[in-house]
């Protein structure tokens, strides 16, 4: 039973550990993807004037895909981009996001030429320190939880 | 509905119209006073609460799919396409660039044109105008009086024998929206959105060999109108005038008016009210 419980604590370690690495991977991944997405756009809006709509469209990415996907359900782009920026969290690219969202529709091309730019080269220092923090403490997170797990399997055994 | 972008427009959920929208007109939207309908015999209603000006500025992000930016030559024209070939005309602080409007901000007011297809509206012009073979000619009208409806039917009837092209610079004729023709234009029509009618009719005569060519709202084009039909091409456009005085005084259409062979004018809702035909045969032109 002992072992059990000890190979379950170690499991829950290692998990734990692999968890927080795979966050730290995960959020670098969607600044890249949010970094391209907002590339596309300043080039979408200075080469075709492209809509936010058609913006989103051609844009690869989960942040893009999913604004469509809530539009397709509330038929608002506005609350769907508000929405779609709910799920990045209470983080600095959701505020710069929600941001930039509430400026579609009131800017004139060179405005939000700008304001897309401006958001762009913050998502760029977030995604430097986002990337820097991964290759720091993404192996060392794995292993602490896998050395946490392996303290707590040898105290119940 | 009206819609913009494939969907209905949420931020005028708050308006009630009790009119047919066959028989719609118009939607009157201003900041600080209710909405207001007017139907096609010029009544109008009060068809909403008062709009505030926040509301009235969410109502104009959301008509251009928040994307103000894709639809800047459109603004700076003072309007903006809708799906279904609707047009929203404009009020609020120009902005100029170089002594040129470049965009409105502080949008105080909006005004929905309802777009309305009236299959076989021409058919009395068509009878008297064009039964000894097509000529030049002039339509001339009030606002509200049908003028562009008539120039649709018109092209859509020319358009199924003839090679017709429509000079479209706001897209009214044609209702495009992104480049398309919304409505029935005729077979053989082609559309040039979005240029200014001179540019197109040269562009029209060079590149399409139209044998007809129809615009809207002719002002100072007459030397464009001349060369086309110089080279043969007749002309179909409108003006607009209460009277047919009203366009020969009217210094931006006098010189362009007298070009054609013929001129109808439009009494309410498109009926034909006057008709005026060049003694000369079209050699000289209307007086």
């Amino acid at each position: 039973m002992r072992i059990i419980a000890a190979l379950l604590a170690l499991l829950c370690g290692i998990i734990a550990g692999s968890r927080r690495k795979y966050d730290l991977r995960r959020r670098a991944d969607m600044l890249r993807e949010i970094h391209s997405m907002l590339t596309e756009f300043s080039l979408g809006i200075r080469l075709r004037a492209a809509s936010l709509d058609e913006l989103l469209r051609t844009s690869e990415g989960e942040f893009p895909k999913n604004v469509i996907q809530r539009k397709n359900q509330t038929n608002d782009l506005r609350d769907a981009w508000n929405a779609a920026c709910g799920i990045l969290g209470k983080t600095r690219e959701a505020a710069l996001l929600r941001d930039l969202g509430r400026e579609f529709g009131n800017s004139d091309r060179e405005g939000i030429l700008r304001l897309v730019e401006i958001t762009d080269s913050e998502i760029k220092i977030l995604l430097t320190e986002a990337e820097e923090r991964y290759s720091r403490k993404g192996r060392a997170f794995a292993q602490l939880g896998a050395l946490c797990g392996a303290a707590v399997a040898i105290l119940i055994i | 509905m009206i819609k913009a972008n494939s969907s209905a427009l949420k931020t005028l959920s708050k308006i009630r119209v009790t009119v047919p929208f066959s028989e719609l007109s118009e939607i009157r939207v201003r900041a600080g006073r209710p909405a207001v309908s007017v139907d096609i015999f010029g009544n109008m209603r009060i068809c909403s609460e008062v709009f505030s000006a926040e509301e009235i500025a969410a109502c104009f992000a959301e008509i251009c799919g928040y994307s103000t930016h894709s639809y800047e030559e459109q603004i700076a024209r003072g309007y903006i396409a809708l799906d279904g070939g609707h047009r929203v005309g404009i009020c609020g602080t120009a902005v100029r660039t170089h002594g040129k409007i470049e965009f409105f901000k502080d949008i105080s007011g909006l005004n929905f044109r309802i777009a309305h297809e009236v299959i076989g509206c021409s058919d009395e012009i068509f009878r008297r105008c064009f039964s000894n073979g097509i000529i030049s000619l002039l339509i001339v009208g009030k606002p509200l009086s049908g003028k562009t409806t008539i120039l649709r039917d018109l092209a859509r009837r020319l358009g199924e024998r003839r090679r017709v092209t429509i000079i479209d610079s706001r897209g009214e004729i044609s209702a495009s929206v992104r480049g398309s023709p919304s409505l029935d234009v005729g077979l053989n029509t082609d559309v040039l959105c979005g240029c200014e009618k001179s540019e197109g009719i040269e562009f029209a005569v060079r590149t399409l060999s139209p044998e007809v060519i129809i615009c809207d709202e002719i002002s100072d084009d007459g030397d464009a109108l001349e060369n086309a039909l110089r080279c043969g091409v007749k002309v179909i456009a409108s003006a607009h005038a209460g009277s047919f005085s009203e366009v020969f005084s009217r210094p931006q259409t006098s010189s362009a008016a007298r070009i054609f062979d013929g001129a109808v004018l439009l009494g309410e809702r498109g009926k034909l009210v006057g008709f005026l035909e060049n003694s000369a045969n079209g050699k000289e032109g209307l007086s």
